[in-house]
C-alpha cells in the first residue's frame, strides 16, 4: 500500500533528524572541553549532513545522514594562565562550540521533526477512513 | 457486479490512488527538508471532471464472439506525472523546500481523500437503499 511508504518515508525524515538532535547534544554536552595538554586540540564541532538515496526495496527515496563531519572554524581561546594546558602565553584553547548557534540547530531539528510527525498523522487518518470504507 | 465496472467507482479508486501518491511524495519532500540540493515536488493536477465526462459517454460494445476486441479502457487516465520544480527561493545549500507549502498540501490532500472516501460510502449506500436493506 502507498500510504505505507508514506510513513516510511517520514519515519526515515525523523531518524534523520533524531541523529541531527544527537550531534546537537554532543556539541553542547562538550561546550568547554578544553585541551588537555598545552599545543593539544579541544573538542571540534560535529556537522551533520542528509543525503536523499533511492530505497531500492519499496522504490522511494528516503532521506539518511550523510556524514557527520568537523566544523573547520578557529578554536576559541581563553586566558587562563593557572590552567594545566595553558600556553606560554597564559591562554587555553576552547571547543568552536557556540552555544547559539547549537540552540537554532536543536530548533530547526525540532520543527523539521514536528512536520514530518504532522506527515505521519494525516497519512494515517487517510488510512483509517480508507479502511473505514469496509465498515459502512 | 463489479463495482469498478460503474464508471464512477473507477474514477473514485483512480482519484484514491491519486491523492495516495501525492501524499508520498510530500512525504518525501518534507522528510528532505534539509537535505542540500533538494528541489522540492509535487504531481501535476489531473482533471477528473474531464475524465468523469469522458467516462460518462463512454459506449462498450459487446463482445458476443470470442474473436471480437474489447478496447481496454477509455486512454483517458488519471496519470501521476511530475511539475517542473518550481524555482521558489532556495537556501543556502540550495533545497527549495518551504515547510509552510508543504503542510498546506498534506492538509489539501487529507481533506480530498476525505471528500472521496465520503462519497464512495454515499453511492454505496445507495446501491444498499436501491436493493432495500438497511443503510449502515
Amino acid at each position: 500500500m502507498d500510504l505505507m511508504k508514506t510513513l516510511r518515508i517520514s519515519a526515515a525524515g525523523l531518524t534523520a533528524q533524531t541523529a541531527r538532535m544527537r550531534t546537537v547534544a554532543e556539541n553542547l554536552a562538550n561546550a568547554d572541553s578544553v585541551a588537555s595538554a598545552p599545543g593539544a586540540d579541544p573538542y571540534r564541532r560535529k556537522v551533520v549532513t542528509f543525503k536523499n538515496v533511492l530505497d531500492r526495496a519499496s522504490g522511494t527515496n528516503l532521506v539518511r545522514v550523510d556524514r557527520i563531519a568537523r566544523d573547520q572554524a578557529q578554536f576559541q581561546k581563553r586566558f587562563d594562565p593557572t590552567h594545566p594546558a595553558a600556553d606560554a602565553e597564559g591562554y587555553v584553547l576552547a571547543p568552536n562550540v557556540n552555544s547559539l548557534i547549537e540552540a537554532m540547530d536543536m530548533r530547526q531539528a525540532q520543527r523539521s521533526y514536528e512536520a514530518n510527525l504532522n506527515v505521519i498523522e494525516v497519512a494515517k487518518a487517510m488510512i483509517q477512513r480508507t479502511v473505514d470504507i469496509l465498515r459502512s | 457486479m463489479d463495482l469498478n465496472s460503474l464508471p464512477l467507482f473507477s474514477l473514485i479508486s483512480q482519484r484514491l490512488g491519486w491523492l495516495t501518491e501525492r501524499q508520498k511524495v510530500l512525504a518525501e519532500n518534507v522528510a528532505n527538508i534539509d537535505t542540500p540540493g533538494y528541489r522540492a515536488r509535487d504531481l501535476k493536477p489531473v482533471d477528473f471532471g474531464k475524465l468523469a465526462a469522458a467516462a460518462a459517454d463512454r459506449l462498450q460494445p459487446a463482445a458476443t464472439d470470442p474473436r471480437h476486441m474489447t478496447s481496454a479502457g477509455t486512454g483517458a487516465t488519471a496519470r501521476t506525472e511530475f511539475t517542473k520544480p518550481i524555482p521558489g527561493e532556495a537556501t543556502l545549500s540550495g533545497n527549495t523546500v518551504s515547510i509552510e507549502t508543504e503542510m498546506m498540501k498534506v492538509a489539501e490532500t487529507a481533506m480530498d481523500h476525505q471528500l472521496i472516501t465520503n462519497l464512495y460510502r454515499k453511492h454505496v449506500g445507495m446501491l444498499r437503499a436501491v436493493l432495500g436493506r438497511s443503510q449502515a
